[in-house]
């Protein structure tokens, strides 16, 4: 799904129908249907994961999470709300649990060396915020994507889930909302909030750079 | 950068469903400020797309998963092979036409062999006056002598018996050949009651066995009637329809007792009872019928160890993912959450 679906505003009512119908299928003993499920939005949820968690191997992980919890609910299933609505919840928790396991064992420190990638000696931070002292092209997009990564990765949790699933997975405000549990009104607060913080965080990376505050009124 | 007001936020924010589109859609109605703001929003989109390219995930990782949704329907993991749910299907149609057949046979035979059998049945309870002369009847005199209360009481087995024994067999070859339907019980008596009655050759044989026989006789009938009432409420179903109803109402109890253990132990021991905790996880483990509960159990008894600092975890963690290689997730989450 891409982000200009989002203009309409939901995505297709005949997609909705049809994910309902391949998941009582799947509850009615029909394993072809969970496969159709799984082709149709692995991909959506896969990275929407990614981006939340930036880690690929845990965002497979969760992944396949997502889809065992379908899988385990399958007798229970009753088709109440959108299926995406349901699926995308589920990643959500998972991914908010994942969040609360990491601010636990601070699993990913800015200040520890990342011997994966790179001088095991330079920080996450070091490498990132400043990639003209380190004599790195600025230009490179996989600092580009190291950089929108970190500034997505210290976003609030619920305005980097608004975030990501209005960027990554075109979702209306109003489908968010459902996902999320809150309502739209607050979702679009949060996204203009993340939206302020990322501007002001890759404000070098824009040409019409803004170096001004962020938002003076603070929303309830 | 001047303040933005409340209402320039409110339409800050309710412009925001406009990022995504072209430029000019809406944005006229915009105050200036906002609409220099949104095109700074945008700006942070686009470079969030450059950054964010569509990703796919690793082939395979999902296979697992689809292997575990085809299980949890308890057809085999694999598409290719011939689809299980025929082979257990195949049993109904084979139950319902023995039924049907055994059904057919005792509603149609029953009236027509009461007749000799009532007239069997008298000769034997009365033991009296001419039993010969009863017996020579029996294969037209159903309702003589007090014959019908018995022949109400004959049972489809007999019938059944003496049907196949037929006009032309022995007490031998009813044996050999039982009918359908019948009960083991039901095959050891269709020799008695052949021989007993020797009604298959004819009034002079008959006589004579009946001569030799009596004796055998009155318990054989009794032994029918057990028989009988048995057979008949299990006439619609076969010794081989029984015994899958049954397994299968126990796997089912099994598996719904069994998942609760696990959840009534994972509660003991993420609340430090592991003593407990233990215990219902070896229960699990000996009753589960399943990999997935059994992978369950290994890996509770594990984490339980594991809270010990005890090193036999690991080896509980290895059989728990052999089991069931889908647990690593949902292990590696209760291990992260040990104290």
């Amino acid at each position: 799904m891409t982000a200009h679906d989002a203009e309409s505003g939901s995505r297709p009512d005949a997609e909705s129908r049809e994910d309902v119908r391949l998941m009582l299928a799947y509850k009615a003993g029909d394993p072809e249907a969970f496969e159709q499920l799984v082709r149709r939005h692995r991909h959506g949820l896969f990275n929407f994961l990614l981006r939340s968690v930036a880690n690929r191997s845990r965002a497979e992980e969760l992944l396949q999470e997502v889809f065992l919890r379908i899988v385990r609910s399958r007798e229970r299933y009753e088709p109440r709300a959108k299926f995406t609505t349901w699926v995308y919840t589920i990643a959500r928790n998972l991914c908010v649990d994942e969040s609360r396991r990491r601010a636990q064992r601070r699993e990913l420190s800015l200040e520890a060396p990342r011997g994966s990638s790179g001088d095991s000696s330079t920080s996450l931070r070091q490498r990132v915020a400043a990639p003209e002292s380190l004599g790195i092209a600025p230009a490179e997009i996989e600092q580009i994507r190291e950089r929108v990564a970190l500034a997505v990765d210290e976003l609030p949790d619920e305005q980097r889930e608004v975030f990501v699933l209005r960027q990554v997975n075109g979702m209306s405000f109003r489908e968010i909302a459902e996902v999320v549990s809150a309502p739209e009104n607050t979702v679009k607060s949060r996204m203009r909030y993340a939206l302020e913080k990322l501007r002001v965080v890759l404000a070098d990376m824009d040409p019409r750079s803004d170096s001004s505050d962020a938002t003076t009124r603070q929303h309830a | 950068m001047p303040e933005f007001s409340p209402d320039q936020l409110t339409q800050l924010e309710d412009a925001l469903e406009l990022l995504d589109g072209p430029r000019a859609e809406g944005r006229t109605e915009l105050e200036a400020p906002v609409a220099a703001r949104l095109d700074d929003y945008a700006r942070v989109v686009a470079v969030t797309r450059v950054a964010w390219p569509d990703e796919e995930p690793t082939p395979g990782v999902l296979d697992e998963v689809l292997a575990q949704a085809r299980s949890e329907l308890g057809g085999s993991p694999r598409v290719e092979e011939a689809p299980v749910p025929a082979r257990t299907r195949w049993w109904f149609p084979t139950f319902a036409l023995v039924g049907a057949t055994a059904l057919i046979l005792l509603f149609v035979l029953l009236p027509d062999r009461g007749d000799n059998a009532a007239s069997r049945d008298a000769s034997h309870v009365a033991r009296a006056d001419a039993p010969q002369s009863e017996s020579a009847s029996t294969q037209n005199g159903a309702e003589k002598a007090g014959s019908s209360v018995v022949a109400a009481r004959k049972q489809p087995n007999e019938r059944m018996v003496e049907e196949s024994a037929g006009a032309e067999g022995s007490a031998l070859d009813a044996r050999d050949v039982p009918s359908e339907g019948e009960t083991i019980d039901g095959v050891d008596r269709i020799g008695g009651i052949a021989s007993a009655s020797g009604s298959s050759r004819g009034g002079v044989e008959a006589k004579s066995k009946h001569d030799s026989a009596p004796p055998a006789a009155a318990p054989a009938v009794k032994r029918q009637k057990k028989v009988s009432r048995a057979s008949r409420s299990d006439k619609s179903k076969s010794v081989w329809q029984q015994e899958p109803a049954g397994s299968r109402s126990k796997s089912s109890a099994a598996d719904d007792v069994v998942p609760s253990s696990l959840e009534q132990a994972d509660g003991l021991r993420r609340g430090g009872r592991c003593s407990k905790a233990r215990k219902l996880y070896k229960r699990a483990l000996s009753e589960a019928t399943n990999n997935r509960d059994k992978a369950r159990a290994e890996a509770g008894l594990g984490l339980c160890l594991a809270r010990e600092g005890k090193a036999d975890a690991q080896r509980h963690f290895d059989a728990a993912l052999r089991l069931d290689p889908s647990l690593r997730p949902w292990l590696e989450r209760e291990r992260a959450e040990l104290p």
